[in-house]
């Protein structure tokens, strides 16, 4: 059922599907969160006081103190990173948590490394198939805390070149119904980012244009009786 | 029939499927992750057999989610059973129920958990959501 538009770009209704999250991010909407907790929500008022405030908040987890991170360097780091990630979960809680963190983690890692880093003119340095190490003046940089009810992810790299515009543009390629979709972009369709989109449970991104980009997410650890819940927002910094 | 096993990615082939002739039935039970790129050479390859008449069977909750937010991921096959993932509330124990398509509509929310003997062992998901893929075609 779906609520009040309060602003353009920030849409709070009561409950709905991502797919439909994933239109209304294609029409525009720069905050969507999903809740069956209507107003009583304090996430969903994190995300409109984030709008007003231009991004300037934190959701509980990204307090986390107990964050580990560690740098990739290249193509090949990424399958140790995610298996010590992964492992870092242990055999305890939710099985489709692992699967989720596994595929999330290497959805982002992999965007960052292929689509984050790009040349000056904007264009793509590495091909999909390319296993490239990163230059003296790149770093990517994967963060996790693993807390009793979930999992905070967190990729940092310095390209900061994910234009909302992309995301609108993969978002409307994914979900759209049709066998011509994603083919037609050989060298990425922004399909990692959807499926995270589409298995974190609160989705964040945040760009300073040219210096860096923060994709930010968290994954239940616990089984969520109700997956209604969610959100996506995405901040242009200063 | 064909099995799919283990990691669905940028080194998957299917060849395979399209040298066979007729009705081409792809089981999904031993395929244990997706990554964006294995999910677009499908799609990729699934375009190539619009023609044909596909089945897929056996299909685990992971290709399930692929189904439902990819479209595309489905191409013009049919799905013929799915994996159902119930937890315990009680005892944490999860468990996977396979399903064919004419209890797409009425699947149980709630089984009886094995373990534990308790009533609540939950469908893992939203039943609407779950089967959102029914509604594809």
């Amino acid at each position: 059922m779906l609520g009040v538009l309060k602003e353009t770009n920030v849409w709070r209704v009561r409950s709905f599907s991502k797919p439909e999250a994933a239109e209304k991010i294609f029409g525009g909407a720069r905050h969507v969160h999903s809740s069956n907790l209507g107003a009583h929500d304090p996430l969903a008022e994190l995300t409109e006081t984030g709008k007003q405030r231009k991004g300037d908040f934190s959701y509980p987890w990204e307090k986390e103190k107990a964050a580990r991170f560690v740098e990739v360097r290249s193509a090949e780091d990424r399958h140790r990173v995610l298996r010590e990630f992964v492992e870092a979960l242990g055999s305890e809680g939710h099985r489709a948590c692992r699967d989720v963190v596994g595929t999330v983690l290497e959805e982002l890692i992999s965007n960052a490394i292929y689509h984050g880093l790009r040349l000056e003119n904007g264009n793509r340095k590495f091909a999909r198939q390319d296993k490239p190490s990163l230059q003296p003046s790149e770093y990517i940089k994967v963060g996790a805390a693993v807390l009793p009810e979930g999992v905070y992810l967190r990729v940092e790299d310095s390209g900061g070149r994910l234009g909302f515009e992309d995301i609108q543009e993969a978002f409307h390629r994914c979900y759209k119904r049709g066998l011509n979709q994603i083919q037609q972009k050989e060298n990425g369709a922004g399909l990692g980012l959807y499926m995270s989109f589409d298995q974190a449970m609160h989705l964040r991104i945040d760009v300073w244009p040219g210096k860096k980009t923060v994709v930010s997410c968290w994954v239940n650890r616990k089984r969520v009786p109700n997956e209604d819940n969610f959100s996506f927002n995405y901040f242009e910094r200063t | 029939m064909f099995y799919l096993q283990g990691d669905i990615d940028e080194d998957a082939v299917f060849n395979q499927i399209a040298q066979d002739s007729g009705e081409v039935i792809i089981n999904w039970k031993g395929v244990t992750s997706i990554n964006s790129c294995g999910v677009r050479n499908w799609v990729n390859f699934i375009k190539t057999m619009s023609d044909r008449t596909i089945y897929y069977i056996e299909c685990p909750p992971l290709v399930v989610k692929q189904m439902n937010m990819i479209p595309s991921f489905l191409g013009t096959a049919t799905v013929y059973s799915v994996y159902v993932p119930y937890v315990c509330d009680n005892c944490d124990t999860e468990k996977l129920v396979l399903v064919t398509a004419e209890k797409f509509g009425s699947v149980e929310e709630t089984i009886q958990c094995d373990k534990c003997q308790s009533p609540e062992m939950e469908l893992d998901g939203h039943p609407k959501h779950y089967f959102t893929f029914g509604r594809a075609k």
